[in-house]
């Protein structure tokens, strides 16, 4: 058999290499999140805050099913799971969402006897569920922004 | 400096574009990475197989609806094998390139 030059394995090698690329943004591609995912765990997030707020906690045990099964049918209808959450987008993500959480909990029950004990719960749940449905959706361009610039690694 | 490794075990095509699927993900499918890599079951199964003996991919199955359905995933071990499997591509672009 010939032995392989420094030419050789260098074309082999760009040649693995845009393969695993290729592969790697097909993998990304599959792992993109939906609209409705996004829109189904800021729901049910928004529900999380509403039922706090309401002090309606004995209900959370199944919203928390809720998100997971949403969770499930995600991975199960893809076929994947991701990994690579963006740290950063993490980071903001506990920053913004865990202060916002207790702090519309807090606000709404100030703000009960002005708006409502319906009215206050029902607005810090929707303040929550636009905050995580923007968080998703900057995911899913993060993904998306990734998966264009051929950076799947 | 990142440590490179030219990996005979993960460089066979096939294999190759596994590790390079399940890279970014936490776990995918059988059949998905079947599709992908678009293949036989017992072409995917081999290679796996190996990959799994080398210590660089786990499976797990899960029963849905009656149906067994098997997930497999890089471990640690194939996670860091991949990368620097990587880095040695990469490195062998560079140098035949960088060469006069």
């Amino acid at each position: 058999m010939p032995e392989m030059t420094e030419q050789d394995a260098a074309d082999d090698a760009r040649e693995a290499l845009a393969s695993i690329q290729a592969m790697e943004k097909t993998a990304l591609c599959r792992a993109i999140p939906s609209r409705w995912f996004g829109a189904s765990i800021a729901v049910l997030a928004g529900a999380l805050v509403t039922l706090s707020a309401a002090d309606r906690r004995e209900y959370h045990v199944y919203v928390i099913l809720l998100m997971s099964a949403v969770m499930v049918y995600r991975s199960r209808k893809t076929g994947v799971s991701v990994r690579q959450f963006p740290t950063r987008v993490a980071g903001i993500a506990f920053i913004v969402l865990a202060p916002l959480f207790f702090g519309l909990i807090v606000a709404s029950q100030k703000f009960s006897e002005a708006i409502g004990t319906v009215g206050a719960p029902l607005a810090a749940g929707i303040v929550l569920a636009s905050a995580v449905y923007l968080l998703s959706m900057f995911e899913r361009r993060w993904h998306i922004t990734r998966i264009g610039s051929g950076k799947g690694e | 400096m990142k440590m490179t490794h030219f990996d005979t075990v993960i460089h066979a095509p096939n294999r190759l574009q596994i590790c390079a699927f399940l890279a970014p993900l936490e776990e995918a499918e059988f059949k998905v990475l079947r599709q992908e890599l678009d293949v036989s079951d017992s072409v995917l199964s081999k290679h796996i197989r190996q990959l799994e003996e080398a210590g660089y991919v786990k499976q797990r199955k899960s029963t849905v609806d009656g149906r067994q359905r098997t997930w497999a995933s890089l471990t640690r071990v194939g996670r860091k094998a991949f990368e620097q499997h990587v880095e040695e591509l990469k490195r062998l672009v560079l140098f035949q390139t960088s060469e006069p």
